[in-house]
């Protein structure tokens, strides 16, 4: 039996039809009027009012800013520093984050519809996936959006998610509304690593994958590592790190964990110019490769964590982890581009679906 | 029913013409209903809920914003009351009820294709299930959402919505494949 024909099983079985459908509206029909009689004849004082309350309101507002303008000018001419606004930015975003993570939080409530018609603003042109589609992974791939296959990076290659996100940037002239900024974000805010590397001193060792499931299939273990300090020789990287936890099957976790107690660090090799900074949390897909542990993805950006318990995330990631809100334009030796806040139990899907794989 | 359909219903229904309410029913009815009956398992509950469903849509049709996507409106105000319903009636269904949800209760409506089936029923299916994968194959099947519907409905990101759905089905070939289905 295959996927289509169970489903087309299940669709039998479901396939039920309202028995009476014209008594059913019938009844329905019948309870309408009184609804009708007291929808109509309760609201009218009720939005008198409220029109008058919002009259009073806009006023009351309208004589604050007229005072609050007439306040604030002269001390705006005494010139407020750079730091004061910097302060106030960087206050504002982090709490839209905390206001955007109390919304996904509220997700399981049944508070009905007010807080339910809210949660459906997301554009409503884009294309729905099959249902029937072919159900093998490069069927996921596809629908995993974003999916460029398994690109071969070259240097400057169009096709690249770096040159998507870049171009997005350029487009929304980084100018877009609620969306955060790197220097935001609870990470160390220390000078980049690629601030001290030419930018085309690394070329090439970049093998490409830069779609969700050739990662995860790809992946032997996930660890969770802090960047102690990188060394640089020709054009690859080698970074050593401490080991929070590694995840993955008993074999290659355990490997991960006997290396790290052996040699006091964990070390990786990577020829990708996303560069992991000292200091920085990270979530790294790895694989035994020629070189030792690598990185899976040197195509894509890694997640990284931050210190209030929040992950950032590549625009690759983001079909799989968390519903991507929140969006953050980050640095790169490029340009910049935009990646995504999310909760960090948003990776729950992400192992869901890795472990997945590998236990077929 | 395209949005712009939905939109010119619910501009009746706010105006009080019924048949705004009507052309809902006759694009939506079996569809909710068919969803309720997959979570409450009873025909007469399933019935009851979705002429509740109507009515809550004639009194809150202001409150849909143009644009937010209806079928995922409706599934979740749908969605939110069959829980609500569970949750007062307690998940378990009566031994009637589950044996009125049986293909073979529905006598004037079943079809030969019913009878291929035999008693497997959409419960003991879904029951292998975990409950988000059942949430996705109901929302998929019975109230047949688009994925992205269902993943506005869930707040879950599509590709894990597609992810799960998949395995589902996958699951239940498996055991339809052992003979642990019907």
């Amino acid at each position: 039996m295959t996927r289509e024909e169970m489903e087309a099983r299940c669709r039998k079985e479901m396939q039920h039809m309202i028995p009476d459908k014209e008594a059913l509206w019938a009844r329905i029909e019948d309870s309408l009027p009184e609804q009708t009689q007291t929808e109509q004849e309760a609201p009218k004082p009720r939005i008198r009012m409220t029109v008058i309350y919002r009259a009073m309101a806009g006023v009351a507002c309208l004589m604050l800013v007229v005072a609050g303008a007439s306040l604030i000018a002269p001390l705006r001419n005494a010139k407020t520093t750079d730091t004061t606004m910097k302060n106030n930015e960087a206050a504002a975003p982090r709490d839209a984050v905390q206001d955007n993570a109390a919304d996904q939080a509220d997700g399981g409530a049944y508070a009905e519809d007010d807080a339910a018609a809210e949660a459906y603003e997301e554009d409503e042109a884009a294309p729905a996936p099959a249902a029937d589609a072919a159900p093998d992974r490069d069927d996921m791939r596809q629908e995993f959006g974003n999916v460029n296959g398994d690109v071969q990076f070259s240097a400057g290659a169009s096709a690249s998610p770096k040159a998507d996100n870049a171009a997005d940037d350029a487009a929304d002239g980084g100018e877009d509304d609620g969306m955060l900024d790197y220097s935001d974000l609870a990470v160390p805010q220390d000078t980049p690593l690629y601030d001290s590397i030419a930018p085309d001193s690394l070329k090439g060792y970049r093998s490409g994958y830069s779609d969700p499931i050739t990662i995860l299939d790809e992946t032997t273990v996930f660890a969770k590592v802090t960047i102690d300090h990188a060394d640089q020789s020709e054009d690859l990287l080698y970074y050593y790190m401490d080991l929070d936890w590694a995840r993955g099957s008993d074999y290659y976790a355990d490997e991960v964990r006997e290396e790290y107690e052996r040699h006091g660090s964990l070390s990786i090799t990577s020829g990708s110019d996303y560069y992991l900074e000292p200091g920085h949390t990270y979530l790294l897909p790895l694989f035994y490769g020629a070189d030792g542990w690598m990185l899976t993805c040197d195509c894509i950006a890694p997640i990284e964590y931050t210190s209030d318990g929040m992950l950032l995330i590549p625009a690759e990631w983001s079909e799989i982890i968390g519903d991507g809100t929140t969006r953050v334009r980050c640095r790169v030796p490029w340009g910049s581009e935009t990646r995504y806040l999310v909760k960090e139990d948003a990776l729950d899907d992400l192992f869901m679906i890795w472990e997945d794989i590998h236990g077929e | 029913m395209t949005d712009a359909e939905f939109e010119a219903a619910v501009g009746k229904i706010r105006a009080g013409d019924k048949s705004g309410l009507r052309a809902l029913y006759e694009a939506y009815g079996d569809k909710m209903y068919r969803l309720f009956l997959s979570r409450v398992h009873s025909h007469q509950d399933a019935e009851d809920l979705t002429s509740e469903l109507f009515l809550k849509l004639w009194e809150q049709a202001g409150r849909y914003r143009p644009g937010q996507g209806h079928c995922a409106w409706m599934a979740t105000i749908a969605r939110n009351m069959a829980t609500d319903f569970q949750r007062h009636h307690g998940r378990m269904m009566p031994v009637e009820d589950a044996e009125a949800a049986a293909p073979g209760a529905l006598t004037e409506h079943t079809t030969a294709e019913d009878t291929v089936l035999g008693d497997m029923q959409a419960a003991d299916i879904l029951s292998s299930l975990s409950e988000d994968e059942q949430e996705i194959v109901r929302l998929h099947i019975a109230a047949e959402l688009t994925f992205r519907e269902i993943a506005e409905v869930l707040r879950r990101p599509l590709g894990t919505v597609t992810w799960k759905y998949r395995r589902a089905m996958d699951r239940l070939r498996k055991l339809a494949e052992e003979g642990r289905l019907a």
